[in-house]
C-alpha cells in the first residue's frame, strides 16, 4: 500500500451528497473524494448505506422510481447526477461486479463480448484479441482458453466472479465498482479475487464495498468507515486500521460493536 | 412430576403414528388410481376413435390425409382442407400472438409505473376467462365487418404487391376467413402466452439484470439479450399453450373462418376449414356410416397434431435446458 502524497487526482467526488428511498433519508450530506488508480473500500455495519452509496457512483438507482440523489456527484469532473448523462456512455467509464456471481445464459466468449458490443463495433480478430485481453486480466484466461465456447454458467463460482471482473474491464472502464465481490465465495476463490484487486490496482480506480474489515485493510489504500448513513471516518486504510481519528470508528475495527 | 409427565406420552406418540401409516397406505393408493385413471381415460378415448375412424381408414387408406375432396353425397372424403386450415390458422395466431405478448409481458415487467402493473396484469388475464363463443359472436358481428371495411383493403393495398408473401394478402376483402380466425385466435391465446411470460420475466433475478445494466444496456438490450435467453425455456412453454389452445380452438373458429370444404388458393383472406371447425359443424347432420367415421378419423388427427406438438416442445424444452438455460 505505497500511497504518495504527491499526485493524486479525485477523481470521485461527493459533495454535500444526500440520497433518498422513497421518504427514508439513506445517505447524509456525504463529502467524499475517491482517487485516481486506488484502491478505496467502504466499511461498515449492514444498512449503513455503504452499498448504497456504491450504487450512486453508476447511477444503477434510475433504474428504480422512488429512489433519488440531491447534492453533487462528480466523476472525471463531469456532473454525473445531471438530467442529461448518458447512463449508458456513463456505465461504461464505471463498471460494477455484485455480491453474486452474474454470467449472462450465453458462452463464456459471449458473456464478454457482450459488454463490448454495446459500445464498440470490432471486428473478430480485434474482438478476440479484446476477450483475451480482459481475460488475462482477470486471471481467467488459462482456465478458460479452450472452452470458451462453453455456457458461462458452466464455471465454477469463484471462475464465474472472475468472468464477471473480466466482462467489466473487457468495455475499459475507468472505475470498477465491486459490491462485497467475495461474499459468496470460498476462502481460495477470494483469495484470488483479492490478488486480482491488488493487480488492476493502479490501472483501473477500484471501489470496493466490504463487510470483511480484513478485506478492506488487505486490498486497500483509502478506506470510509460509514454508519447510519454517514461517513464517519475517512482516511488512509493504514490511518484507519491503526489510529483511528474517531472512537466510533475504532469500536467498529476493533470488534466492540457491528 | 416427572413420572406423570412422562407415563402419558407415549401414547399419544404411537396411536396417531399407526393411523397416520395406514392414512399414507390409503392415500398411496387413492393417489395411484386417479393417476391410472387418466392413463386408462386416454388409452380409452384413443381407442375408441380409433375404432370410430375405422371404417373411413379402412376405405381411404393413408390418403385420407393428403385428398383435399370432402364430398359428403358422393362419401369422398380427405382431410387436406381441414388440417391445413387448422396449421394456418394457428401459424398466423402465433405470428400475431408471441411479439404482442412479448411486449405486454415486457411493459408490466420493465417499463410500467407500479400502479398500473397490476390492474393491466389482471386486465391480460381476464382476456383468458372470455367464454369462445363470446369471442365467436364478437368476431363476427364487430370484428369481421371493420376489417373487411378499413384493414382488409389496406392490406392488400400494402402487402399485396409484395412478392411471394402478396399472394397470402390478396383476394376480395370479405372479413370471414382464414386471416380473421387467426387473428381472433391470437388475442385468445394473448393472455395465457403474455402472462407466462410475464410470471417467467419476473423471476429472473434482479442482480442478473442490474449486471447487464451496469454494462450500459439499454432496458431493450437487457430484456432482449440476458432476460429473454434466460428465461427462453419458459417463453417456449408458454408459447406451446397458446399453439395447443389455438389448434384445438372451436367456437370462434367456426363463426369466423367460413367452413368452406374446397381449396380456394393460398390467399388468407379466403374462407377455409379446420378440424374443429368441421366436426362441430357437419357432426349432427353426418349422415351414413362412412361421413361419420370420416369425422371421427378428422378428430383422431387433430388429437394426433396436438400430441406431436406436445412432444416436439418437450423436446425443445429439453435440449433448452440441457443447452444451459434451465431456468424456467
Amino acid at each position: 500500500m505505497q500511497t504518495q502524497e504527491t499526485a493524486l487526482t479525485a477523481q470521485i467526488c461527493f459533495q454535500d451528497f444526500n440520497f433518498y428511498y422513497g421518504n427514508f433519508h439513506a445517505l447524509k450530506n456525504i463529502q467524499l473524494d475517491i482517487y485516481q488508480g486506488l484502491v478505496t473500500a467502504f466499511i461498515g455495519p449492514s444498512g449503513c448505506g455503504k452499498s448504497t452509496l456504491l450504487r450512486t457512483i453508476n447511477r444503477m438507482y434510475s433504474l428504480y422510481p422512488g429512489q433519488r440523489a440531491e447534492g453533487h456527484l462528480y466523476i472525471d469532473g463531469e456532473d454525473a447526477l445531471a438530467k442529461d448523462v448518458d447512463l449508458g456512455n456513463l456505465r461504461k467509464r464505471v463498471g460494477m461486479v455484485f455480491q453474486k456471481p452474474t454470467p449472462f445464459p450465453m458462452s463464456i466468449y459471449d458473456n464478454i463480448a457482450y459488454g463490448v458490443r454495446l459500445h464498440e463495433r470490432l471486428p473478430r480478430s480485434e474482438m478476440d484479441a479484446r476477450i483475451e485481453w480482459a481475460l488475462k486480466k482477470a486471471a481467467l484466461w488459462s482456465e478458460v482458453k479452450d472452452i470458451l465456447k462453453r455456457e458461462g454458467t458452466s464455471l465454477s463460482g469463484g471462475q464465474q466472479q472472475r468472468l464477471c471482473i473480466a466482462r467489466g474491464i473487457a468495455v475499459r472502464p475507468r472505475v470498477l465498482l465491486l459490491d462485497e465481490p467475495t461474499s459468496a465465495l470460498d476462502p481460495i476463490s477470494t483469495l484470488r479475487i483479492e490478488e486480482l484487486i491488488s493487480e488492476l490496482r493502479g490501472e483501473f480506480t477500484i471501489v470496493i464495498v466490504t463487510h470483511n474489515m480484513q478485506q478492506a485493510a488487505r486490498v486497500s489504500d483509502y478506506t470510509a468507515y460509514m454508519y447510519l448513513g454517514e461517513l464517519v471516518e475517512y482516511n488512509k486504510t493504514d490511518t484507519i486500521f491503526v489510529k483511528p481519528a474517531k472512537k466510533e470508528t475504532e469500536d467498529y475495527i476493533t470488534g466492540r460493536f457491528g | 412430576m416427572p413420572t406423570s409427565m412422562t407415563s402419558p406420552m407415549p401414547q399419544p406418540s404411537t396411536r396417531p403414528r399407526r393411523r397416520s401409516v395406514w392414512g399414507d397406505i390409503l392415500f398411496h393408493r387413492m393417489t395411484q388410481g386417479f393417476a391410472l385413471l387418466t392413463l386408462l381415460l386416454l388409452s380409452g378415448i384413443i381407442v375408441s376413435l380409433v375404432w370410430g375412424a375405422w371404417p373411413a381408414i379402412q376405405h381411404f387408406g393413408i390418403s385420407f390425409l393428403w385428398k383435399a375432396e370432402w364430398n359428403p353425397p358422393m362419401e369422398r372424403f380427405g382431410a387436406l382442407i381441414p388440417v391445413y386450415g387448422t396449421l394456418i390458422t394457428s401459424a398466423v395466431a402465433l405470428i400475431i400472438a408471441v411479439p404482442v405478448s412479448f411486449g405486454i409481458a415486457f411493459f408490466l415487467t420493465e417499463l410500467a409505473p407500479g400502479w398500473l402493473k397490476r390492474p393491466l396484469g389482471v386486465a391480460v388475464e381476464l382476456l383468458a376467462g372470455i367464454p369462445s363463443i363470446v369471442y365467436g359472436m364478437w368476431g363476427l358481428l364487430v370484428f369481421v365487418p371493420i376489417f373487411a371495411e378499413y384493414f382488409q383493403p389496406v392490406l392488400a393495398k400494402t402487402l399485396g404487391p409484395l412478392p411471394v408473401i402478396g399472394a397470402l394478402f390478396s383476394g376480395p376483402p370479405i372479413g370471414i376467413g382464414i386471416l380473421s380466425a387467426g387473428i381472433v385466435l391470437a388475442i385468445m391465446i394473448i393472455p395465457f402466452i403474455a402472462s407466462v411470460m410475464r410470471d417467467v420475466f419476473e423471476v429472473t433475478p434482479a442482480i442478473l439484470k442490474e449486471s447487464s445494466y451496469a454494462l450500459g444496456s439499454t432496458r431493450w438490450e437487457v430484456m432482449w439479450k440476458v432476460v429473454l435467453p434466460y428465461t427462453r425455456v419458459g417463453v417456449a412453454g408458454g408459447i406451446m399453450l397458446g399453439l395447443g389452445r389455438a389448434l384445438g380452438e372451436t367456437m370462434a373458429v367456426t363463426f369466423l373462418i367460413g367452413n368452406i370444404n374446397s381449396f380456394q388458393g393460398f390467399s388468407l383472406f379466403l374462407p377455409g376449414n379446420s378440424i374443429a371447425s368441421a366436426l362441430a359443424n357437419e357432426f349432427t347432420e353426418a349422415s351414413g356410416e362412412l361421413y361419420t367415421s370420416a369425422l371421427i378419423e378428422l378428430g383422431l388427427i387433430l388429437f394426433l397434431i396436438t400430441f406431436i406438438v406436445l412432444s416436439l416442445s418437450k423436446l425443445l424444452l429439453m435440449q433448452l435446458a440441457k443447452s444451459g438455460g434451465t431456468q424456467a
